[in-house]
């Protein structure tokens, strides 16, 4: 709070303006109004609703979650449109070829970044200064957006002035379009498309095309609009349901699927279909996020109390505390330890 | 024999660019003796006086640079001033509330007009 | 002079032969109404001009169409610009004209290839039509120097593309979005 109120007292001195009362008496209110906001939003944040970010970012988690991605080359790198180029050819060593190589993987990798998985954004309130003496001053809003250099999207400061007087921090929608005509970034639009409309959202969720929507609302919405968290929430549920999580492993999304499920207690379907695919490491991996995120469940604490930690013996404890779909997993469990022990027999 | 006191001094202004019917100011530093359309020293923002479909008129200003300014006693001209009052980053100009004042009376006048229209024509319909 | 002349005519008139022979052979296209008139069909009468009423095609027929007997026969599995040869001299073909229907009737000799078929009606919807003119490589629209479409039936083009994209009925190229984690943080 200390350095904005002085370099507003800076102005204070060399402004003519401020030879009259109504200035420091407008400085005071918005200063008292900036700690009223500032209070408000502490408490606003209850503690039911716990914010899944700081998990989600946390190193071991996020590497976790690469891992179960997964990495097909071949997918990673599929088929892009991109402007017609010429083809260039280099000649080069073995060494310079294994550079290129390594390079190219890298920045594959680099396009398996995942969208950060967020709770939806609560409105600001709270005006920064109320006015009744300037209602009506004119009959359209005022919207000052502060275009300082080397402001990032999120932290630009975005005022309005409504016609009622007051001053206030900006609605998260009005800060978007204005942060879309100041620094305009390919893919997303203005005005927000037909295509996250409910009816056209299910058609394209009918015609499986799940990777095209989430690709548009990555490019679109902020990850703690609401209307992301809808549309990929919608997204999931669809994948969860008819157990197509073949479609996103190797892409981007598939990290935030595998944490949606996870924080809403439905790995149950993913974690078969992780066995039925001989991906064991993977199962463990998800049950292992699964206790990362609900460290008080019944699971998490059976799974401390492991002595030796297998593959095996995580996947069942987690089937016998946790399980909603018990037979299933048991099943396809044991067909993978018969399938495992014929291998070693034939071996 | 030359004058010793010059009289020219920057100043934030509105320069008037876009074209007929479609008006549309760059908030500019400029000295108070150059054109409107000069090739400005700096330019710290716009303002937009035409609403959008939003009813929003939209005003984007170079908040650091525009306090470097006013710091080292930089002038204004009065628009510049009420944009700078209703933003926050000033106090609100004393006109702003003037134009308000009679807004809110024009409004006033005209409610008070439309029931005496009514009532008149209420006794005109038998 | 004559011969060289007489040439020039026979090439041009062959070309047009070309571009017609395709559609020409199936179906007869509509010409101006003033040069041919079906007597069964009623006829308004404005004046000396006898003017038949136009047939508007709707989005759904022309969607029955592309997928019907008669488009194959007379695109194949070709585009439908594919077999359009333009008529111009040298070898960089210059900006397409301005349109190819004034006043409502076909006022050129070599229609460009949506206004000399009235059922390939764009519209948003119609999107087996519209990927004809996207490029299956950079998902870019076709120049009109490439596909030979009026000026005005390319902006139409470009348009119900963009709608297309909006709405979600064809796939856009979509940018990668990066994020920095460090935005998020509070």
């Amino acid at each position: 709070m200390a350095a904005p109120l002085k370099s507003v007292l800076l102005i204070a001195k060399n402004a003519n303006l401020l030879k009259n009362n109504i200035a420091l008496s407008c400085f005071a209110r918005h200063m008292t109004c900036r700690s009223k906001e500032f209070q408000s939003a502490h408490t606003s944040e209850t503690l039911s609703e716990k914010d899944p970010f700081p998990i989600f970012s946390d190193k071991k988690v996020q590497d976790l979650l690469y891992r179960i991605t997964g990495f097909d080359l071949l997918k990673a790198a599929g088929p892009q449109k991109k402007p017609i180029q010429a083809p260039s050819y280099k000649l080069l060593t073995d060494e310079e070829l294994q550079k290129e190589l390594h390079d190219a993987r890298m920045k594959l990798k680099a396009r398996l970044q995942m969208p950060p998985y967020m709770n939806p954004r609560k409105r600001n309130i709270t005006p920064l200064s109320i006015d009744p003496d300037l209602a009506n001053f004119d009959s359209s809003n005022y919207v000052f957006v502060d275009i300082s250099f080397g402001v990032k999207d999120r932290k630009r400061n975005v005022l309005i002035r409504e016609t009622d007087g007051t001053l206030r921090i900006a609605p998260w929608d009005v800060k978007e379009r204005m942060n879309q005509i100041f620094n305009p970034r390919e893919g997303r639009h203005y005005i927000k498309p037909k295509i996250f409309e409910e009816q056209r959202l299910e058609k394209l969720i009918v015609e499986k095309r799940f990777v095209y929507i989430l690709d548009r609302a990555c490019c679109q919405f902020e990850p703690d609009d609401p209307d992301f968290v809808r549309t990929t929430h919608r997204v999931y549920n669809a994948i969860n349901n008819n157990q197509e999580y073949d479609i996103l492993r190797s892409t981007r999304h598939f990290g935030s699927l595998a944490f949606y499920l996870a924080w809403n207690h439905i790995i149950d379907n993913l974690l078969l279909d992780m066995i039925n695919r001989d991906l064991l490491s993977d199962a463990v991996d998800l049950i292992n996020l699964h206790c990362i995120i609900h460290q008080s469940s019944p699971c998490s604490q059976a799974i401390s109390q492991l002595e030796s930690p297998d593959k095996v013996a995580i996947i069942q404890t987690y089937i016998k505390t946790e399980a909603t779909i018990k037979p299933q997993l048991e099943l396809s469990l044991q067909a993978f330890q018969d399938a495992s022990k014929n291998k070693r027999k034939t071996n | 024999m030359p004058r010793l006191i010059s009289k020219t001094f920057d100043i934030i202004k509105l320069a008037l660019h876009g074209c007929t019917n479609r008006p549309f100011y760059h908030i500019v530093l400029l000295t108070n003796k150059s054109p409107r359309d000069a090739k400005p020293a700096e330019q710290l923002g716009t303002y937009d006086p035409m609403p959008n479909i939003y009813n929003e008129k939209v005003v984007s200003l170079d908040v650091e640079r525009i306090k470097f300014h006013l710091a080292n006693g930089v002038a204004m001209s009065k628009p510049v001033e009420k944009l700078l009052g209703l933003s926050g980053l000033l106090p609100v100009h004393p006109v702003s509330y003037l134009a308000a004042m009679r807004n809110r009376k024009k409004l006033q006048d005209k409610v008070e007009e439309q029931p005496e229209d009514t009532l008149e024509k209420g006794n005109s319909n038998p | 002079m004559a011969a060289p002349l007489n040439l020039m005519k026979w090439s041009h008139a062959t070309r047009i032969f070309a571009n017609k022979s395709c559609l020409a052979l199936c179906r007869s296209f509509t010409l101006t109404q003033k040069h041919h008139q079906d007597e069964s069909t009623p006829v308004e009468d404005k004046g000396n001009v006898q003017v038949k009423p136009k047939k508007v095609i709707d989005v759904g027929t022309s969607i029955r169409y592309m997928n019907s007997d008669a488009y194959i026969q007379g695109y194949g599995d070709k585009p439908v610009w594919f077999h359009y040869r333009r008529n111009f001299k040298g070898q960089y073909p210059p900006q397409t004209r301005e349109k190819c229907i004034r006043a409502g009737e076909i006022a050129t000799a070599s229609p460009c290839p949506i206004c000399r078929d009235e059922y390939l009606v764009l519209d948003a919807t119609n999107t087996k039509l519209l990927e004809q003119f996207i490029s299956p490589y950079s998902g870019e629209i076709l120049e009109s120097k490439k596909t030979g479409l009026c000026q005005e039936k390319h902006k139409k083009l470009t348009v119900e593309i963009m709608k297309a994209w909006d709405e979600g009925n064809l796939e856009a190229n979509v940018p990668f979005r990066s994020y920095d984690y460090e935005d998020y943080k509070n």
